[in-house]
């Protein structure tokens, strides 16, 4: 039998031998491979690889922080809820910060939000029915991206200026890229906030009794305007 | 936004693993092509760079086959570096030795013997062709993906693959002309 590419059944069946014996060869060949010696590698590599595995590790932190959704949100429903229209009782899951740091881990600080443990936490459900809305929106700036935990804002003239928000369940673990900002300690709608800036890049990071809020860009301080109109309904 | 091609803990956790487990394997292989401390080592940060872009292929390779792989690697970033600072051309394959899927093959008896038989056929030829064939067949990689990393284009990489194939068949109609004197 012989089909339109001109293989018999004999070629489909060398095929399959083919890549049975593949695989039994990088399987042998990977067990006659010796042990080699001991390397002394030099201090500079070492720590280009540290810096190798720092910067995935930095990405999969900041993956953790945006906690993207699968679902996109609607961004006329983003804004209707904004303007007042909540669906969800959050007194429900209300919790308490009594504590609030940001712990260095060198490229990436952990964010440390000691909570009352007497207060009922429950985002599990919290998180399918509330949207992340921004009351407060720069001229000139419109969405460019939207998500159920990330908004993304681009400046309609010149889209490489932008600012992003995002929002994370306030027991999540969460890391924020530190590295070679400096930190300036603000209160944003009375909670303690930190705002971060270093050249080209600044950031927000604040909270309410629920959520963390993670507003960044290059706009500048404009950003704490922004973080004081962000919240999750 | 920022995407990773480590996805989780255990991901991270893997890799830091394989590196501090066959860094030394890996600086050998390298060192071997390269005979220079240091690009060696710019070889195994390169190889690791690469390791982690594709980590969703090798997460759930067995251990010796996980060995092979990251010779493998290590071989085609090193033969790139050495290709790169000698600036070499690479030969085209020559087209009249390539030929098209199937070839040769009514001449052959395939058995239940005969994957062992194929199997030593790959683990004899060339580096070249054995790293672009298992590429392909073991570790999943789509031609483009090994063209990359061997430094050829894709027509090159299609056509090692046939090559390849070509010469296992050869290897196996040689031992079973042998046998049958």
């Amino acid at each position: 039998m012989i089909d339109e590419k001109g293989n018999t059944a004999f070629d489909g069946a060398f095929e399959v031998m083919l890549s049975a014996a593949a695989e039994k060869a990088a399987e042998d060949m990977g067990e006659e491979i010796q042990k080699p010696e001991e390397i002394e590698f030099s201090e500079e590599h070492e720590e280009k690889m540290k810096r190798i595995f720092a910067r995935e590790n930095r990405k999969l932190r900041r993956k953790r922080i945006i906690k993207y959704s699968k679902r996109c949100a609607c961004a006329m429903l983003a804004f209707v809820i904004a303007a007042g229209v909540g669906i969800y009782n959050v007194e429900a899951w209300r919790s308490k910060v009594l504590n609030f740091f940001l712990e260095d881990e060198g490229v990436a600080s952990k964010v440390i939000l000691e909570l009352d443990e007497s207060s009922e936490v429950s985002h599990s459900n919290a998180t399918d029915s509330t949207q992340l809305s921004v009351s407060y929106i720069p001229e000139g700036f419109d969405i460019a991206d939207i998500r159920d935990y990330f908004i993304l804002y681009k400046n309609v003239e010149n889209p490489d200026i932008y600012f992003d928000v995002s929002s994370s369940p306030i027991d999540a673990n969460i890391y924020i890229d530190t590295e070679n900002m400096t930190q300036e300690h603000i209160t944003i709608n009375g909670y303690d906030a930190v705002y971060l800036e270093k050249e080209s890049y600044q950031s927000v990071l604040c909270y309410d009794d629920n959520w963390v809020y993670y507003i960044s860009g290059n706009i500048g301080r404009e950003l704490i305007k922004i973080a004081e109109h962000v919240k999750r309904f | 936004m920022f995407f990773s091609d480590i996805e989780t803990d255990d991901d991270r956790d893997m890799v830091i693993d394989l590196y501090n487990k066959y860094k030394n394997l890996m600086y050998k292989v390298s060192y071997d092509i390269l005979r220079d401390k240091s690009l060696a080592e710019d070889a195994v940060q390169s190889s690791f760079i690469k390791i982690i872009k594709s980590l969703q292929k090798i997460n759930k390779i067995s251990s010796p086959k996980i060995k092979n792989y990251l010779v493998i690697i290590s071989r085609n970033v090193s033969i790139n570096m050495l290709n790169e600072s000698k600036k070499l051309i690479t030969v085209s394959e020559n087209p009249d030795e390539i030929h098209s899927g199937g070839s040769g093959l009514d001449d052959i008896i395939l058995r239940r013997e005969s994957v062992s038989k194929i199997a030593e056929a790959i683990k004899s030829l060339k580096p070249i062709y054995r790293d672009t064939l298992l590429l392909k067949r073991v570790y999943g990689y789509s031609d483009a993906e090994i063209a990359e990393l061997t430094g050829v284009s894709e027509e090159t990489a299609r056509k090692r693959l046939m090559r390849a194939r070509n010469k296992i068949i050869e290897y196996v109609k040689r031992e079973e002309d042998n046998n049958d004197d």
